[in-house]
C-alpha cells in the first residue's frame, strides 16, 4: 500500500466550509421551521379546543425541529468541516495527481497527467475574503478540485501542472 | 445562390451553396402535430363525459361540439403547417471548404458552423413514413462533451445524405492532411532555428507520400484528387468483417428479455391463487342457484384463459418489436471505422471512428445466462443535438450495439473482426475473484438489508390484522393475506440469497498491461473492457465498515456517454484494489510486464 499524499489545504479552508454549511443549514431550516410556527403562531388567538390541541402539536413539531437544527449546526458547522479537513491530502507528482478525501467513503483518487485537459483556477467572494483560491482540474470524464490552496499557490500549481500536462507522454 | 438547384454535383460531390431541408418535412411535421391534436381534443371530450352522460346531449349540443373540435383541428393545424413551413423556409445547410453551416430561426436567427476536423460521424435514422418518401433524418455527431453540440438535418433525400457524408469525410481528410502539412512546414522552421543540434528529430519525422503532400488549396483537391482519397477513405473503404442477425436469433432475442420471466412468474402466481380468490369474491354459499354453480366452475378456467392470453400477446409484442428493431441488423468494420445498420421499418444507420469507442461491454441478462447468448455493445462517447438536450437525456441511446444476441462462443471471433484492437483483453483464466469477506457483505446488505424491513413490515401487519374485529365471513380472506405476507417474505429470502451466491460467484476482475475487465452481476453479467489508455481517472472508495474487514471499491472512469461512465467493482482485497491505483499510474503497467516475466 502506497502512503497517503502530503501536501494539505489551508487550514483557512475550513472557515470558508463552515461559513457555506451554516448558510446552508440556516435556510433549510428555515425553509421547514417557518411555515409551521408561523401557522402555530396564528392560530393562537383562537380559543377553542380543537384549535389548541392543534397549537400545541404544532408547537412540539417545532421545538423538534430546531432541536434537530442546533444537532445539525454543530454537526455541519464545527465538526464535519474539521474531520474534513484532515482527510484530505493531495500531491502532484510529474505525471499525475493524486488525492486523498472524504469523510465516511474515503477515496484515493489518481488523475494522470496525460489524461489533463485543461486546468483553472477560481475564487469565490468568501474564497477571496480569506485569501484563497481552488484549483481545477479537468479530463474528458469530468473535473477535480482541489480547494482552499492560498492564491499564489494555486496559481503556481496551474501553470505546474499545466505545463507538466503537455510534456507527460507515456509509452505504452 | 440559388437554394433550389441540385444538391449533388454532377461529377459526384454537392454543389456549393444553402441547401433547403426535404418539402416532405412540411407535411411529416404537420402530421405528427396533428396526431397531437387529436389526442388531446378525445381527452377533453372524454373529461366531459361524465358531464354528457349526467344531462343528456340535446341537438345544439352536438353542433356546438363539433364546430369546436373542427375549430380547434383547423386552428391547430393551420398554426403547425406555418409554423413548419417557416422552419422549412428558414432551414439551410451549406458545405464550405471548411465547415458545414446550419442556418435556422425566424425571430432569432442561428448560425451553427461544425469545422470538418470536428466531425466525428454522420447518422441517418428514418421512420416508416419516412421511407416511403425516400429521405432521412441526418445527424452530425461532433467531438462530444455538453459544449459540442451535434447538429441535425431533419429531412433530406437519401441520396443527398450520402453524398453529403462522402464528402464531408472526404474534406475532413484533405483538411487534416493541409494541417499535417502546415505543421511538417512549422517543424522544419523550428528545427531550422534551432540548427544543427537536432539532426536526430530530423530523421525521426517520417516525410508525407509525395501523392499526400501536394495541397495548395482545398477547392483544387477535391477536384484534383477525389480519385486518391476515395480510394481509402471512408465510403470506399473496404469491408474487413461483417455479421448480421439470423431470423432465430431475432426471435429469441425477444423471448429472453428478463421482464418475460417476471410476467410469467406473476402471471403463474396469480393463476394459482385463482381458485382461492374466487372463493373470496364472495362466490362461496352465497347464492345458492344453479346460475351460481355455472359462474364458479367458468370463472376459473376463464381467467386462466386471460392470464395466458396476456402472456402470449407480451411475447408476440417482444417478438414484434425486436424484430422491427433489429430487422435487416448488419454490423460491419471498415477501415478505422464501425458501422451498424438496423430496423425493419424505421431503419438507422450509424457509425463510430474507433477511436472514440471507450470500452466493450459483454452484458447478458438471466434468462440469456442461462441459455448461454450475450449482447455485445460498444460504448462510445456521445454528443448531443440541441434537439436532444431539449428532449432530455432519457432518449439517449448510449453505446452502439454490435450484436443483439450472440452465442458466448462466437463473441470472441465477432470481437476480433468488428474491433481487433481489444484482442489483448484478459483471458478467463486470468480473472482474479473476490475475498470471502465480500461474500458475508453480499449477503448482508443484498439479503438482509432488504428481509429485516420486510420482516418487520410484516410482523407489524399481522398483528394488526390479528388483533381488528374482523366479521366471520372475511375471517378466511384475512388469514390467506398474512399467509402471503409471511410467503412473500421466504420468497424474499431464497431469491436474494441466490442473487448474494450469484454476485459473489460473478464478481471478477483482472487487468494486464493494455486492458481492464470487470465482470459483475446479480441474476445477469455485465462483462466491461477498459482499454488502460481510456481510463480518465481512477480512484478506490472505503467506508469505515469495508476497513474493519480489510476491503475497498475501485472504480475506472471512461468518456464514454456525454459527461462519462463509472465502471466499479466492490469489496476487493484492500491491497489489491491498492495494487489497481498503482496499475492506473503512468508506466504503471510496466510493473505488471515485468514481474511476469520474471516470473517465466
Amino acid at each position: 500500500m502506497r502512503a497517503l499524499p502530503n501536501r494539505k489545504l489551508d487550514k483557512r479552508i475550513t472557515r470558508v466550509w463552515r461559513l457555506s454549511a451554516l448558510i446552508n443549514v440556516i435556510v433549510w431550516s428555515a425553509i421547514a421551521i417557518l411555515p409551521i410556527a408561523i401557522t402555530s403562531f396564528a392560530l393562537k388567538p383562537d380559543r377553542s379546543a380543537g384549535v389548541q390541541d392543534a397549537v400545541v402539536v404544532l408547537d412540539i413539531i417545532t421545538i423538534a425541529l430546531l432541536i434537530v437544527m442546533a444537532v445539525l449546526l454543530v454537526l455541519c458547522v464545527v465538526i464535519l468541516p474539521k474531520i474534513r479537513w484532515i482527510q484530505w491530502s493531495f500531491e502532484v507528482h510529474e505525471e499525475e495527481i493524486d488525492i486523498h478525501k472524504g469523510i465516511f467513503w474515503k477515496k484515493r483518487i489518481i488523475i494522470p497527467l496525460i489524461r489533463v485537459q485543461n486546468v483553472d483556477t477560481k475564487q469565490g467572494p468568501v474564497m477571496r475574503a480569506n485569501g484563497l483560491a481552488s484549483f481545477t482540474v479537468a479530463t474528458a470524464a469530468g473535473e477535480h478540485e482541489i480547494p482552499g490552496l492560498e492564491v499564489e499557490e494555486a496559481d503556481k500549481l496551474r501553470d505546474q501542472v499545466a505545463v507538466l500536462a503537455r510534456i507527460a507522454q507515456e509509452d505504452v | 445562390m440559388s437554394k433550389e438547384n441540385n444538391v449533388i454535383a454532377p461529377g459526384g460531390g454537392i454543389t456549393p451553396g444553402p441547401h433547403r431541408i426535404h418539402p416532405a418535412y412540411v407535411v411529416m411535421a404537420a402530421l405528427q402535430a396533428l396526431v397531437g391534436i387529436i389526442i388531446a381534443i378525445a381527452a377533453g371530450l372524454l373529461g366531459s363525459l361524465g358531464e354528457i352522460m349526467n344531462q343528456g346531449l340535446g341537438g345544439t349540443d352536438i353542433v356546438v361540439i363539433v364546430a369546436i373540435t373542427g375549430a380547434v383541428l383547423v386552428l391547430g393545424l393551420a398554426i403547425t403547417l406555418t409554423a413548419a413551413y417557416i422552419y422549412y423556409k428558414r432551414f439551410t445547410w451549406e458545405i464550405t471548404e471548411s465547415d458545414i453551416i446550419i442556418r435556422s430561426g425566424l425571430f432569432f436567427k442561428k448560425q451553427v458552423h461544425v469545422p470538418f476536423q470536428r466531425v466525428q460521424s454522420i447518422d441517418f435514422s428514418a421512420s416508416i413514413i419516412q421511407r416511403i418518401i425516400g429521405i432521412v433524418k441526418l445527424k452530425i455527431d461532433t467531438a462530444g462533451g455538453s459544449t459540442n453540440r451535434g447538429v441535425l438535418i431533419p429531412g433530406i433525400k437519401l441520396a443527398e445524405a450520402e453524398a453529403l457524408r462522402a464528402e464531408v469525410f472526404r474534406r475532413k481528410k484533405i483538411s487534416e492532411i493541409t494541417q499535417d502539412e502546415a505543421m511538417q512546414q512549422k517543424m522544419q522552421e523550428a528545427r531550422a532555428q534551432m540548427g544543427e543540434g537536432t539532426a536526430i528529430a530530423t530523421s525521426a519525422a517520417v516525410p508525407l507520400n509525395a501523392a499526400d503532400k501536394l495541397v495548395d488549396d482545398v477547392g483544387s483537391e477535391i477536384g484534383g484528387l477525389r480519385g486518391v482519397f476515395a480510394d481509402n477513405y471512408y465510403e470506399e473503404a473496404p469491408v474487413e468483417y461483417e455479421h448480421g442477425l439470423k431470423a432465430k436469433e431475432l426471435v429469441l432475442s425477444a423471448l429472453s428479455g428478463d421482464h418475460n420471466l417476471v410476467i410469467f412468474a406473476a402471471l403463474v402466481g396469480l393463476a394459482t391463487q385463482v381458485p382461492q380468490l374466487a372463493g373470496f369474491l364472495g362466490l362461496d354459499g352465497m347464492l345458492e342457484t344453479a346460475v351460481e354453480s355455472v359462474l364458479r366452475s367458468s370463472v376459473v378456467p376463464l381467467i386462466i384463459g386471460i392470464i395466458v392470453f396476456v402472456f402470449l400477446i407480451t411475447l408476440v409484442l417482444g417478438i414484434l418489436n425486436s424484430a422491427l428493431s433489429y430487422g435487416g441488423f448488419k454490423a460491419r468494420r471498415r477501415g478505422g471505422r464501425i458501422e451498424v445498420e438496423r430496423g425493419l421499418l424505421s431503419r438507422q444507420s450509424r457509425g463510430v471512428a474507433i477511436p472514440r469507442v471507450q470500452s466493450v461491454q459483454i452484458s447478458q441478462g438471466f434468462i440469456r445466462r442461462i441459455m448461454g447468448y450475450a449482447e455485445l455493445k460498444l460504448l462510445t462517447i456521445d454528443s448531443m443535438t440541441a434537439e436532444e438536450s431539449q428532449q432530455g437525456t432519457q432518449q439517449l441511446q448510449s453505446g452502439l450495439v454490435i450484436h443483439p444476441f450472440v452465442k458466448l462462443d462466437r463473441v470472441d471471433s465477432i470481437l476480433a473482426g468488428i474491433i481487433p484492437e481489444f484482442d489483448q483483453r484478459p483471458q478467463p483464466a486470468e480473472y482474479k475473484t473476490l475475498p470471502k469477506v465480500a461474500f458475508r457483505r453480499v449477503v448482508n446488505r443484498h439479503t438482509i438489508l432488504t428481509a429485516l424491513p420486510y420482516a418487520a413490515f410484516a410482523l407489524i401487519a399481522t398483528l394488526l390484522l390479528s388483533n381488528l374485529p374482523i366479521p366471520a365471513q372475511i375471517e378466511d380472506f384475512i388469514v390467506w393475506i398474512i399467509g402471503a405476507l409471511w410467503g412473500i417474505l421466504v420468497l424474499i429470502i431464497i431469491g436474494r440469497t441466490i442473487g448474494s451466491i450469484l454476485w459473489y460467484k460473478n464478481a471478477a476482475y483482472s487487468y494486464n498491461k493494455t486492458m481492464l475487465l470487470i465482470r459483475q452481476g446479480f441474476y445477469g453479467r455485465i462483462t466491461t473492457i477498459i482499454p488502460r489508455n481510456k481510463i480518465q481517472w481512477a480512484q478506490t472508495k472505503q467506508n469505515p465498515i469495508q476497513k474493519m474487514s480489510n476491503v475497498a471499491n475501485i472504480v475506472a472512469v471512461t468518456a464514454a456517454g456525454v459527461s462519462g461512465t463509472k465502471t466499479s467493482l466492490r469489496d476487493l482485497d484492500a491491497e489489491e484494489a491498492s495494487a489497481y491505483l498503482d496499475w492506473i499510474r503512468p508506466h504503471g503497467n510496466r510493473v505488471i510486464r515485468e514481474t511476469k516475466e520474471e516470473g517465466i
